[in-house]
């Protein structure tokens, strides 16, 4: 029965890492956010959406870049092409495009009424004969690098990208190939702006600590089983930049029969596996082929994180706003519901996550107090925290190869 | 047909949630909850409780879609209880224990409840 053993030195395994205490400048110093900025979260392909919201020539929507404080535009054209812009009129710098989404064939300020085609084209300048030297040729739509991963729009704000969006994505991405992504059909979305450094909100969810003291009635039923008692991960796999972590989970019969009935009417297997996954494990999901496993939490670096279990998938995102303050947007993917019932179970799970959120939201404001005046100046990481001190070893990693790069030149 | 039920036979004695308890989507069923009282809140989940397995198998029956309005009742009765039973199962309490405000989040997107899903 007992076939869990819990791996105890996950961070032994990568001594690069170390085991010390880890500074936590990196969570409050002004100057080191300003340059995360330049030297990671401009140089990072940023997930905006998802294909299905631009299934057809003309379909469009908007994305918010909260941290660069703009938009962009995304739409598929006559060809089929996907294509991405920065969503600014090049007349007087409004955006181009004011709804989050729908179908177009032309977009049109809505301030001077110039309008472009779906390739980024000026069209038609009203009342053209007005304006002196205007060379319309300059005068398109400004393109962003735009590419698509396993049905994801990215897109790269930092001019010409380094790496493509496939290589961005690495070994953990390749791993994956083969989940089910496009049976996600069903999106919901909130957000919420959390006054605490981005890495903190990246950390809430990378490691399991927390899991029995923060979360006793929601996730510690059914994380904290017998053969596993502290909840610990099935393991964490760090592939280059980025990171894995394999959870395990069952669910008991408890005295939540309401969760229950709900648990037994997935359309498909949600937080916890009610059942086998009816497609072929990517190498990279459920790494251990462990019978109790229930999601894997994938981070790429910086700050995207998949939570993938075997029928729906969850895009946590953060956007650095300041030093000590960041937007979270999470999408959840559900499989569609084809019954009633089916709805019903979908709802729950919906429900459940947000629940589990805001257990975690308020900590995070309270340590960055706590950073911020000073009184925490070193993280203690427990070895199933290793994906923080991973986190925290690739952001110095980064920012020193850009020092050096500025430097060197 | 001259007395044609709200809810689907079998489901008439929770005729007197309809009122409170039909909202149109989450994000209302979630600023119910948070607007009520656990004591409310309770009244609801016990009313629900000894009939939710017999609706969630009357309402395996009924595609997304096309629903009837009887079914349509019910199963937005049962979306309420998804959220409410959190309250109930886990919290004793309408609100999340020492939780993030709720009024902070935006909601930006939802699953439809009722609409044929693609």
């Amino acid at each position: 029965m007992n076939d869990f053993v819990s791996p105890t030195n996950l961070t032994l395994q990568y001594p690069e890492l170390g085991t010390g205490p880890v500074s936590t400048d990196i969570y409050r110093d002004p100057a080191i956010y300003e340059k995360e900025i330049e030297a990671i979260f401009k140089r990072s392909w940023h997930m905006v959406g998802r294909i299905n919201q631009v299934a057809e020539p003309g379909d469009f929507f908007v994305c918010d870049l909260p941290t660069f404080r703009y938009s962009v535009l995304i739409c598929r054209d006559k060809s089929g092409a996907i294509n991405g812009f920065h969503n600014v009129c090049q007349h007087r710098g409004n955006v181009v495009e004011h709804r989050s989404s729908g179908k177009n064939a032309v977009f049109m300020c809505r301030f001077h009424g110039w309008s472009y085609d779906l390739t980024g084209k000026l069209l038609r300048v009203r009342d053209e004969a007005g304006f002196h030297d205007l060379d319309k040729s300059k005068l398109n739509l400004k393109p962003v690098p735009t590419q698509v991963w396993q049905g994801f729009i990215f897109v790269y704000v930092g001019g010409a990208p380094e790496q493509s969006l496939e290589e961005y994505m690495g070994q953990q991405g390749r791993d994956i190939d083969g989940y089910p992504f496009d049976l996600g059909t069903q999106m919901y979305q909130y957000e919420t702006e959390v006054q605490c450094n981005w890495k903190l909100l990246v950390d809430s969810y990378s490691e399991v600590y927390h899991i029995p003291i923060l979360h006793p009635q929601s996730l510690s039923p059914t994380m904290m089983v017998p053969d596993n008692p502290n909840g610990h991960f099935l393991g964490t796999w760090i592939k280059g930049p980025h990171r894995t972590n394999s959870h395990m989970s069952c669910f008991t019969p408890t005295n939540h029969p309401i969760q229950k009935l709900a648990y037994e009417n997935q359309a498909s297997p949600s937080i916890v596996s009610a059942q086998a996954a009816d497609f072929k494990l990517p190498k990279g999901l459920n790494e251990s082929r462990a019978k109790n496993w229930s999601v894997d939490l994938q981070v790429y670096f910086p700050a995207l994180s998949f939570v993938l279990a075997s029928g729906m998938y969850i895009a946590h995102q953060v956007w650095p706003l300041a030093a000590n303050r960041c937007l979270y947007r999470k999408r959840g993917y559900m499989r569609k519901a084809e019954t009633a019932a089916q709805r019903f179970g979908q709802e729950n799970s919906q429900v459940e996550f947000r629940d589990v959120i805001l257990e975690d939201l308020n900590t995070l404001e309270r340590i960055q107090r706590s950073i911020d005046a000073g009184l925490i100046k070193e993280f203690n990481f427990h070895d199933q925290e290793v994906a923080l001190r991973h986190q925290a070893h690739m952001v110095r990693e980064t920012l020193k190869r850009y020092d050096a790069e500025r430097t060197g030149k | 047909m001259t007395h044609e039920t709200l809810l689907p036979p079998g489901f008439e004695s929770l005729e007197p949630c309809l009122g409170e308890w039909v909202l149109p989507d989450s994000a209302a069923r979630s600023n119910k909850r948070q607007a009520s009282t656990i004591e409310a809140l309770r009244a609801f989940y016990d009313a629900m409780l000894p009939h939710a397995e017999a609706a969630i198998d009357y309402l395996r029956n009924y595609k997304l879609g096309s629903l009837p309005p009887q079914a349509e009742r019910l199963l937005k009765l049962m979306l309420s209880l998804a959220e409410v039973a959190p309250a109930i199962e886990w919290y004793n309490a309408p609100k999340v224990y020492d939780g993030f405000d709720i009024s902070r989040v935006r909601v930006i997107a939802q699953v439809p409840d009722t609409a044929a899903q693609r």
